[in-house]
């Protein structure tokens, strides 16, 4: 088995099926007076929860995605890029990847509340940058998103 | 909170527990954090339309 991350090791032990979900109920909680998001179905479960296993790919002993931030850019970016569910799909990808971040790196919470702020916000900008980015450039929009998710692990470091 | 009580598929290992007891001390602020995060995406998209 390749050598991971500390972070990459804790999110292979992740029920991914129960973070999606929960994003889901949030959406669903917090938009019904607005715009109603739609509960979501198995197969939508499935699609996103294997883009999350390829991102923990293994081939010939070496991963597709070596570290932490490399994984959660792949994972953010396809789940934004991929439209998967019929609505709310960037807020997903927001609240799938704040999660994972928020499980997988060691004390974020320990931070000042403008810190957290601008955590949250950040992946919200984020995830507006995938969506307006034009495929061609996507190598270039995944090492910007690499480079957000190092910013909150460095931090812990 | 049972939904992230669960979000561990292996429960048995010391460091895994006390990730989750921080993810339950945290995760109201999680919520009201993320609710803001949720806000802006969805002002985005209601903006385009």
């Amino acid at each position: 088995m390749p050598t991971r991350d500390n972070q990459s090791y804790i999110l292979e032990k992740i029920d991914f099926e129960g973070i999606i979900k929960f994003v889901n109920q949030s959406l669903i909680n917090q938009y019904k007076e607005l715009e109603p998001v739609p509960q979501i179905s198995p197969i939508e479960i499935n699609n996103i929860r294997d883009v999350i296993y390829r991102s923990l790919a293994v081939y010939s002993n070496t991963e597709s995605y070596g570290t932490f931030s490399k994984k959660i850019a792949f994972i953010f970016y396809s789940i934004v890029k991929g439209h998967y569910l019929q609505n709310g799909n960037k807020r997903t990808a927001a609240g799938v990847v704040t999660m994972l971040i928020s499980i997988c790196v060691d004390n974020i919470y320990n931070n000042d509340e403008e810190f957290i702020d601008s955590f949250f916000i950040s992946a919200a900008e984020t995830a507006i940058y995938i969506a307006e980015s034009n495929a061609n450039d996507s190598k270039e929009v995944i090492q910007y998103v690499e480079s957000w998710v190092r910013k909150y692990i460095d931090a812990q470091n | 909170m049972k939904a992230i009580l669960n979000f561990f598929t292996n429960r048995k290992q010391g460091s895994t527990v006390k990730r989750r007891e921080n993810i339950v001390k945290n995760s109201p602020v999680f919520n009201s954090a993320a609710k803001s995060m949720y806000d802006v995406l969805y002002k985005y998209d209601a903006d385009k339309r």
